[in-house]
């Protein structure tokens, strides 16, 4: 009776109010008999939506989109895990993603859209990609591209300004803090490589995998049984920038390191510990010794590569590996696909792998550029390139004479000296990696006086 | 079976409770949806290491339930949104003359709204501008609360460096209170003229009230009301400002509620007798910018009086109102009705037709670019010290001046005229004298015919 005499608006208030309360008196009932924790979740969540929705049914002027609904309130409950990495996506998402093919020319990086100002942010640089050398950094904001201003354009249409054809020059107006830099860049074809391997002096196998793929086991293998016909016994794996979450492949190599029925490494799921054991023998003999690189971004499965080696037979070097290894697990659903974390790792030391990585035996005090040098290095981007064409020979006279060549009191000759072997590294990657790239050099250094003692 | 005894037993309890309230109100036949939804939460429950936290999972359903209604103005905020919410809410009724909406993935503020008359927009702050900088700290270094002393309390003046069209500027004006000239009048050969900027004052209608007096008092045959650019505000307003013209008696207002509500739909009838006698013919200018109370304010005198005239562009178009209130952690901010005049005809999404279309000329993005240059010289600033009156001949001169800066006399036009109402501090008279609005000049050449 009173409630027609209050506001339309009101009622709902008042309709809460009560049933909040005979809530609460069924919350006493459910546990007196014995309900599990997942269900009081779901259970008052479903109380709390089902009063917005009568609200919004009851007193709203618009009639609702129950496929959006539907689609909407998959999409919530998924990502309002406490995973970051756990994700609804549905049919549409799924045929977008396969539209992407994954080599492309481009500036390699890694772009999203911020939801509220509608700018272009950058999320990742690939390493020695075109972006890279122009030093642009994560968190930059790219305001202009060919003098076209892509503050309004979606995502997509962004990246298709960004991309085009190899040798092409992209214009770019970049925000970083509250300066306004502007950069020249050529595009060059992206390869998302995967596994490559060769020998470097004095008998060194050299292994890189820059990410974990379906067919990384495979081409794991054949890597490494051809340098092992070679006669190879010491080996630089190479996991710089591998995070990539693929942990059967990760378990997978790791097999090759253990003795038939030892622990792989124990897998953490919510109600139970399940342990993987090399069903096969071991590939890899007791007397070849593993040098492992790694950096600020080597994490995830990779960490169950080097789980899988006998510590006598490894050493790390770089940076202590991120604290990350989980199973990410995709289960279909609806047309759609959910992506979420079913377990983690622990070692067969009893590491917990989501709590800590690897701790670098050696680590790499390499620099990180200061925003004074990073803006000079960009003025002088467009040059690497030029000046590796002109002196293509990766020659200890051709890096000092570019170094003499650039060098202000701006910059100093260690940054220069880095950035210019990069680019010759880019051209020439594999020939050449002793000499250019700067901490192979070191962990083969690291190899060699091992074998002297 | 226990969540299905569950399940039965919550029905059955919101259906007694229920008793007395409409039965069909409350629903389980749509709760497939939801069931589902939950049902995948129980699974990875079960099946992850990660947990939930139940307030985000909450919010993040009641969020989705929200999108599902296609309409904009619908929306649940997040209890970790209501300060911001209060914030933008408190920029907007601040004294500083521009509210700004906050992006914390970018670190940046976007000015989303400025008035003409404010000392931000003489210092040279436009619409859409991003504020990277406020008086030295970064926007990424300050937290909701900072940001709040630092525009609301600190120092009497702002510094700001922000960021337009791929360049960095940098601004600086004092925040004195500004007083903004909502309501505004002038008088031609007899042509009343009021100028109503918004409708978000408390005292919006009575503002209006006192000009349409100070007009009604020199006698004027005929009236103009300016409602470009003018966004809406408290609805109360416009049902106010209608109730001067029409007659004892008369609907202002309606109220239209969703099916199940339509007997309660509410009429806003007139108490009192007209002040503005029946032959004053009346003409209201209107553009995209006109919406919500500004539309209704049309439709309601369009409905009531038969001697309205509409100039300008087609208008918005917004007919929706609605209501808010604390929902759980949160605030639940629905649309609940449309309002229409008395003919009950739905202008939402439709808007108005003016009788007379008068485009008025937009800038583009190369026009923004050149006029920079401009602004950085203070060309226009030196220009109006020498030609101090606001008039169409000076407007012209100037755009004959410049008109070799490869830029459009549209745009060179609309730039200088800008820049003379900012230096006249928006005075209605000085606007009707000009001659320069072609959009008034249309309306005054209606009105003498």
């Amino acid at each position: 009776m009173f409630l027609s005499s209050l506001p339309r608006f009101f009622h709902f208030l008042i309709l809460k109010y009560y049933m909040k309360k005979l809530f609460l008196i069924f919350i006493c009932t459910i546990f007196s008999i014995n309900i599990y924790s997942a269900n009081y979740l779901t259970l008052s969540a479903f109380y709390d939506v089902t009063n917005m929705l009568n609200t919004l049914k009851d007193d709203g002027l618009f009639k609702r989109d129950d496929n959006l609904l539907k689609k909407e309130l998959l999409k919530a409950s998924v990502s309002s895990l406490s995973d970051p990495r756990a994700a609804y996506f549905d049919k549409d998402e799924l045929d977008n993603f396969s539209d992407n093919s994954t080599d492309y020319a481009g500036l390699g990086m890694i772009n999203s859209k911020d939801p509220y100002s509608g700018l272009l942010r950058v999320d990742r640089v690939f390493e020695s990609s075109p972006a890279f050398f122009a030093s642009l950094k994560v968190s930059d904001i790219i305001l202009a591209v060919d003098n076209i201003d892509i503050t309004s354009l979606s995502l997509s249409a962004s990246s298709k300004l960004l991309r085009g054809e190899e040798g092409t020059s992209v214009k770019l107006k970049v925000l970083r803090d509250s300066e306004i830099l502007e950069f020249n860049i050529s595009r060059e074809a992206i390869h998302t490589q995967n596994i490559f391997s060769t020998i470097l002096d004095n008998n060194v196998g050299y292994i890189i995998i820059y990410e974990l793929r379906d067919s990384s086991f495979n081409d794991f293998l054949k890597s490494f049984l051809s340098l092992k016909d070679k006669g190879i016994k010491d080996f630089i794996l190479d996991l710089r920038y591998n995070n990539s979450f693929n942990s059967h492949q990760g378990n997978k190599i790791a097999t090759l390191f253990v003795n038939k029925g030892d622990i792989i490494v124990h897998q953490q799921y919510k109600k139970e510990l399940k342990t993987l054991v090399a069903q096969s023998d071991k590939i890899v003999s007791d007397d070849d010794f593993f040098l492992i690189l790694t950096n600020d971004n080597t994490g995830a499965s990779s960490n169950l590569i080097i789980a899988g080696i006998n510590e006598k037979q490894r050493l790390i070097y770089g940076k202590d590996t991120l604290a990350n290894t989980y199973n990410e697990t995709f289960i279909s659903y609806n047309d759609g696909l959910i992506r979420f974390s079913d377990s983690f790792f622990i070692d067969k030391n009893g590491k917990n792998l989501i709590l800590e990585g690897y701790k670098a035996d050696y680590l790499d005090k390499s620099f990180d550029l200061s925003r004074r040098e990073a803006y000079q290095i960009n003025k002088i981007s467009k040059n690497f390139e030029s000046f590796t064409k002109e002196n293509p020979e990766a020659s200890e006279e051709n890096i000092k004479k570019f170094i003499s060549t650039y060098k202000n009191d701006e910059i100093s000759e260690d940054i220069l000296r880095s950035y210019i072997k990069k680019a010759y590294l880019t051209k020439d990657p594999f020939n050449k990696i002793l000499q250019l790239d700067e901490p192979v050099k070191k962990a083969w250094d690291i190899l060699i006086q091992r074998r002297g003692k | 079976m226990k969540k299905s005894i569950i399940i039965i037993a919550l029905l059955c309890s919101i259906f007694i409770f229920a008793k007395g309230q409409k039965q069909e109100d409350i629903t389980f036949l749509n709760m497939a949806e939801l069931e589902e939804a939950l049902d995948v939460a129980e699974y990875l429950v079960d099946n992850s290491v990660f947990g939930y936290d139940a307030l985000n999972l909450h919010e993040s359903l009641m969020q989705a339930v929200v999108k599902s209604y296609n309409d904009k103005y619908t929306r649940y905020v997040r209890k970790a949104d209501l300060e911001r919410e209060n914030l933008m809410m408190s920029n907007k009724s601040s004294s500083l003359g521009f509210s700004f909406i906050i992006s914390r993935h970018l670190n940046l503020l976007r000015v989303s709204d400025i008035n003409i008359a404010s000392n931000a927009y003489k210092a040279g702050l436009r619409f859409n501008d991003y504020i990277t900088k406020v008086n030295g700290y970064l926007v990424s270094e300050l937290e909701e609360k900072d940001l709040k002393d630092v525009f609301f309390k600190d120092e009497s003046k702002l510094d700001l460096l922000i960021l337009r069209n791929s360049q960095l500027i940098p601004i600086t004006f004092s925040r004195e209170p500004f007083k903004e000239l909502n309501a505004n009048s002038a008088i031609k050969d007899k042509i009343g003229y009021i100028r109503f900027k918004t409708f978000e004052d408390f005292d919006g209608s009575t503002l209006f009230y006192n000009e349409l007096i100070k007009l009604l008092d020199k006698g004027i045959t005929s009236l103009i009301i300016d409602l470009r650019n003018n966004g809406g505000g408290f609805l109360i307003n416009a049902v106010n400002i209608s109730s001067m013209f029409s007659k004892k008696g008369e609907i202002l207002m309606k109220y239209k509620y969703n099916d199940r509500h339509k007997d309660e739909d509410e009429s806003f009838i007139n108490k009192n007798d007209p002040i503005v006698p029946d032959n004053i013919p009346i003409v209201i200018l209107l553009n995209s910018g006109s919406a919500s109370s500004s539309e209704m304010l049309t439709a309601s005198l369009l409905s009531n009086k038969d001697n309205v005239t509409l100039i300008g562009s087609n208008s918005f178009g917004k007919g929706i109102g609605q209501r808010s209130g604390d929902f759980y952690d949160g605030k639940l901010v629905m649309t609940q009705f449309y309002f229409t005049a008395k003919d009950d005809k739905i202008f939402h999404k439709i808007g108005f037709k003016p009788d007379i279309e008068v485009k008025e000329y937009e800038f583009n993005a190369s026009d923004m670019n050149k006029l920079l240059d401009f602004e950085h010289d203070e060309i226009a600033l030196d220009f109006i010290q020498d030609h101090p009156i606001f008039s169409k001949e000076n407007i012209d001169l100037f755009a004959s001046i410049y008109k070799d800066k490869g830029i459009s006399k549209e745009a060179l036009k609309k730039y200088i005229f800008s820049i003379y109402i900012n230096s006249s501090n928006y005075d209605a008279q000085d606007l009707l004298n000009s001659k320069a609005d072609l959009v008034i000049e249309k309306a005054i050449e209606f009105l003498t015919r």
